[in-house]
């Protein structure tokens, strides 16, 4: 049966475009211009959900964006809001929450227990037995709300911008229109949000007003007002960092703007509040701004005789539509009359009768009802306002707002479109007035900005808006719902009350009023006002509740957006990629972890020669007089006499003594030293350093500068790498005698200048490692491989060089070591000069040399040499765990597994057998080592 | 052995998108000095013949051209990347990816700033080119082609 009405005079729907689109998997007709809700409504439709607990039927109730009940699929998009998505062709709209069907849902058995389903009854009842939750959560799931996901949905693209308005004004009906006016009049660049899909507010379904065209044009001439549509203001942060959820623009479907506004006006006006009695979800039962929207905007006849229970000029004038498009009002009930209410409305699937409080029942398919309003302050709240309770308006006002926010319009007070627009346009003004202030602080204390220009203008005075008396209502004599998201009735915060929960903050958590996806917009006052006649207070005294961000659910995919972690690429890369190399990422940096079989990578470089790209090697090029100073301070080894043109391994540690990062540091000049991190530690060292010579050592001369991507590294490792780099050195002589082993050259590689050549070797093979300036690192690197094609050689990647160093028992930091391992721990005791004046950690570390480490980083091979425990893999004495294993390799060079591992100090001792736990529960025995090194513990191919 | 070739990290070296141009500047060089050789201040960038000076950390500057005379010089030609957003699209596009107040009062021509561009630390120079904004950002070398992968995207999708 179609509900549609006879052409109304500010309807915003195009008869002359019908569009089809699915319900529940049957085609049904709507216009262009209706909402979802409309469509349905005009088609008939009464039910649009189950409710969230009892799975109660439940019909519109705002019939907007903040109707609890509204909530559907489209397609694979769940949680829509149907009374403010428009309709499109073709789609496909399901209900959400009903199972197996909306008509019949099994789970509305719930209502038939709810005295059972007391507030906290699933925390009481599915905890034990233990053995049974996974069970619980299973089916639990199933009656839970919200739509589903299809995980295999097309990605929609949503994206970030930012904004810095002058000017940022929270919602689009008469006051912020004019505030957006006049704030753009003065100068200011504006930011006008409203979450309907036109300007208008409250005035879009009244009469047909000029005063809306005239702000129309008006907001339209301004080309200083950017008018966000079908947006919402989410949040108000620190400094007026305000969230603004836009959906629906060009080339996006949604997008996150992230504007810093001067000032913020908010003009969120006020919504209209449910009244609290038994039957107040039925379907039918509608408030009179939802019943308002039906009539004007969507010509939908919300019933077919009506009950209207009015306090005041909306349900008046919703009375005054429904004759006008007539519909049977059986009954007016004037609620500001002391002896007249509604008791309670009844009906099953929908509304059929209303009781009232003179004893007559009224049959009606329609209950309006205009109780009072909420103001919407949760921006006010966010930026630190504590609204105030009138009594005599029955709503809470704004109270001390900071300079950079402001309110306008019906959030204040109530009057005449002429009053409400006067309000706005004098809040505008102030507005730019302050935004200019604070432009100019902000030029003024901004290096790169222009000088603020002189002048200004004066502000006019803000006329007063006080609110209109209305009749405080909020609970009738029957027990009804205060919260429709969350299915949470008055009774139900009265008992979580009775329980202790005697604090208004306390008792939203425990019954979750106010906490669903309308977040208090419609409940809030009337929890109060229950919680207020429960624990014998006024809603004065107990105020609101804390109100945070978003001030509407926001999508995850708008808080992700279209952002990518950035990822860091070596010179070398495209090189790496069109070579099969398997990428692997390493913090940031994507690497070659190898290029087929690492194990042969192994064996090439320990008897040819193997090239690897360690460019991501943090670098840092240190000048001054005091860069030996600052070595010996953060490092725990000698510095102070390291001749130019060597090289020394430093450990660095921090203020406990606890391993932090190591490296090489060459010296390249008197006054120039040249030093290397870990991978990983690149930006901590950096910071570290910095941190320093910023705080106790200012007067140090060192001038540092982070160049890790300034040089492409390559290390030539193995036993030819000295034939394979002499044929492209021309000014660098490289015999054992002249380039020994821990020294350092400049010069020219393979016709590039500015190359550092260092003697170094993680691998322990005879190895020289070339940094090149980064443009010209693709070219060395083929250079390499063309002039040693004779000599075999190969790249290895990451894994054949951490193999490489596990032979050589070098730790990694951060693998081998962890966040309680000091120096000694680790075994680098004669790393550690204690007799020097000062260095970081030096205290701890002295301590730790006196009374033993706890435990220490040792060698382990496993009894039966071809079993690799994986690292992590614990070792255990009887029920203790006492080490673990925290690096395992099998060896292609020794053909058997090799391992490090932290072992506490007493089975640290060489020879002594320790039992590895496997992950399959499995022990296997394993010896602990002499040295850390498992093969050429002399280091001679190292030194040769 | 052949001349070594420069290889720039930023895949293409114009990418046209109408109302904005991002063009690789990576070649150019690029040096660090700790002394006001050019008297720019902090914030601030200026032109100098076939040089660009720019300050945005206290007591340093960068400057993209030939070799500055007098004081510690260190060439960052390689360390740095370089590439210039310009024309009338290209204050939008940055405010995609960058939190900076871009207008005219905050970012005025040759106004220098350190910030963040899709989430890498970025040198941010306003440096007009014939009246059309133009922005010049440096990053590290290696970030490089994942902040130009990035603004090629949001610009496509623009």
């Amino acid at each position: 049966m179609s509900a549609r009405l006879p052409p109304q005079p500010v309807e915003v729907i195009d008869r002359a475009q019908p569009l089809d689109f699915l319900w529940n998997g049957r085609w049904y007709s709507g216009l262009a211009g209706d909402t979802i809700a409309s469509a349905l409504a005009a088609a008939g439709v009464r039910v649009f959900s189950r409710s969230f607990k009892y799975h109660r039927p439940r019909g519109i109730l705002t019939a907007g964006f903040h109707d609890p009940n509204l909530f559907v699929q489209v397609a694979d998009e769940p949680n829509v809001r149907a009374g403010h998505r428009l309709l499109t062709p073709g789609a496909d709209v399901a209900p959400q929450n009903a199972w197996p069907s909306l008509r019949v849902d099994a789970r509305s058995a719930n209502q038939l227990f709810g005295r059972f389903l007391s507030p906290g009854f699933y925390y009481k009842t599915f905890m034990r037995p233990r053995a049974l939750r996974p069970l619980y959560q299973q089916t639990l799931r199933r009656f839970s709300s919200g739509g589903s996901i299809d995980p295999h949905t097309p990605t929609v693209h949503r994206e970030k911008r930012f904004a810095h308005p002058d000017v940022l004004v929270a919602g689009g009906g008469p006051a912020g229109m004019a505030a957006a006016i006049t704030a753009a009049r003065a100068g200011a660049k504006v930011m006008l949000v409203e979450e309907e899909h036109g300007l208008g507010g409250h005035l879009v379904y009244g009469p047909g007003s000029s005063a809306l065209d005239e702000l129309r044009e008006n907001v339209d001439a301004e080309p200083g007002i950017e008018v966000l549509t079908n947006s919402v203001v989410t949040g108000r942060y620190d400094h007026n960092w305000v969230a603004v959820v836009q959906r629906g623009a060009t080339h996006h479907e949604e997008s996150l703007v992230k504007a810093r506004a001067k000032t913020l006006v908010v003009a969120a006006g006020t919504i209209e509040r449910p009244y609290v009695f038994e039957g107040n979800d039925l379907p039918g039962v509608m408030l009179s701004t939802a019943v308002r929207r039906l009539i004007n905007l969507w010509a939908v006849a919300p019933g077919t005789r009506a009950v209207v229970a009015t306090a005041n000029e909306s349900g008046d004038a919703a009375a005054a539509d429904l004759a006008r498009a007539g519909i049977e009002i059986a009954e007016v009930v004037d609620m500001r009359r002391a002896d007249r209410g509604v008791v309670r409305a009844r009906g099953r699937a929908g509304l059929q009768a209303v009781e009232l409080s003179d004893g007559r029942t009224i049959n009606a398919d329609l209950l309006v009802t205009a109780v009072g309003w909420t103001t919407p302050t949760s921006l006010l709240n966010m930026a630190g306002d504590r609204p105030v309770y009138e009594p005599r308006a029955a709503r809470f006002l704004p109270a001390a707002l900071p300079d950079d926010v402001m309110a306008a319009g019906g959030i204040v007070g109530d009057g005449t479109v002429e009053e409400l627009v006067a309000h706005g346009a004098a809040i505008g003004i102030e507005a730019a007035h302050r935004a200019r202030g604070r432009k100019s602080d902000w030029q003024r204390s901004t290096p790169r900005a222009v000088e603020p220009e002189p002048g200004g203008f004066a502000p006019e005075p803000v006329p007063h808006l006080p609110p209109a008396d209305h009749v405080e209502l909020f609970l009738g004599p029957t027990d009804g719902f205060v919260d429709f998201s969350e299915d949470v009735r008055a009774k139900d915060l009265e008992s979580s009350a009775a329980e202790g929960y005697d604090s208004i903050e306390l008792n939203k958590r425990y019954t979750t009023a106010t906490m669903g996806p309308i977040q208090g917009k419609l409940e809030v006052v009337n929890a109060v006002a229950v919680h207020a006649r429960a624990t014998n207070q006024s809603i004065a005294e107990i105020g609101t509740t804390t109100w945070r961000p978003p001030y509407a659910p926001i999508t995850l995919g708008a808080l992700a957006g279209d952002d990518e972690d950035p990822v860091r690429r070596s010179p070398l890369s495209a090189w790496h990629e069109t070579h099969g190399a398997s990428p692997i990422v390493a913090g940031q940096w994507i690497r070659p972890d190898h290029y087929g079989d690492p194990a042969a990578e192994v064996r090439n470089t320990r008897e040819n020669v193997g090239i690897i790209d360690v460019s991501p090697l943090g670098k840092i090029d240190l000048r001054g007089r005091d860069v030996a100073r600052l070595l010996e301070f953060v490092y725990t080894n000698r510095w102070a006499r390291l001749a130019v043109g060597r090289v020394r391994y430093g450990l660095m540690c921090a203020e406990d003594g606890v391993v932090l990062d190591d490296g090489v540091t060459a010296r390249l000049g008197d006054q120039h030293y040249y030093m290397t991190t870990t991978s990983s530690g690149a930006g901590r060292v950096w910071n570290w350093l910095d941190e320093w010579l910023q705080t106790r050592f200012r007067s140090w001369e060192v001038r540092m500068t982070a160049v890790t991507d300034g040089y492409a590294a390559i290390n030539v490792a193995g036993p030819k790498s000295r034939e394979l780099l002499g044929r492209l050195v021309a000014d660098i002589d490289l015999e054992p005698d002249q380039f020994g082993y821990m020294h350092a050259r400049t010069g020219t590689v393979a016709v590039v200048e500015s190359c550092i050549v260092l003697r170094i070797g993680f691998t322990g093979e005879l190895s020289f490692e070339v940094h090149v300036p980064a443009g010209f690192g693709l070219h060395m690197w083929e250079a390499l491989l063309e002039a040693g094609s004779h000599l075999g050689v190969a790249p290895f990647g990451l894994e054949a060089q951490r193999i490489m160093r596990l032979e050589k028992g070098h730790f990694v930091v951060g693998q081998d070591t962890d966040g309680l391992t000091r120096g000694h721990a680790a075994g680098m005791g004669w790393a550690i000069k204690q007799e020097k004046a000062d260095f970081v950690g030096k205290p701890e570390l002295a301590w730790e040399a006196e009374n033993g480490p706890e435990r220490r980083l040792v060698a382990l091979q496993t009894i039966d040499p071809l079993l690799v425990p994986p690292e992590a893999s614990q070792i255990v004495q009887g029920d203790r765990t006492r080490g673990r294993i925290t690096s395992s390799r099998l060896s292609p060079t020794l053909g058997r597994s090799v391992c490090l591992g932290q072992v506490e100090a007493e089975l640290a001792i060489p020879g002594t057998t320790v039992t590895i736990r496997l992950p399959s529960g499995d022990i296997a025995p394993a010896e602990v080592m002499e040295h850390h090194a498992h093969f050429d513990i002399d280091g001679e191919r190292l030194r040769g | 052995m052949a001349e070594p070739r420069f290889a720039s990290p930023i895949p293409a070296a114009v990418e046209d998108f109408g109302a904005v141009q991002l063009v690789d500047e990576s070649t150019r060089l690029k040096w660090r000095i700790w002394d006001n050789l050019f008297a720019v201040e902090l914030g601030r960038a200026g032109r100098f013949d076939s040089s660009l000076a720019f300050s945005v950390s206290p007591g340093e500057w960068i400057v993209l051209g030939d070799r500055p005379d007098g004081g510690e010089v260190v060439d960052i030609t390689h360390v740095r990347a370089a590439m210039r957003l310009t024309g009338p699209g290209a204050r939008a596009l940055l405010e995609r990816v960058c939190a900076l107040d871009l207008s005219d009062a905050m970012t005025p021509d040759l106004a220098a700033a350190r910030t963040l561009v899709a989430g890498v630390a970025t040198e941010l120079v306003r440096d007009d080119v014939e009246g059309e904004p133009s922005y010049l950002l440096l990053m590290s070398r290696s970030f490089a082609q994942s902040v130009h992968e990035r603004l090629v995207a949001v610009a496509q999708r623009s």
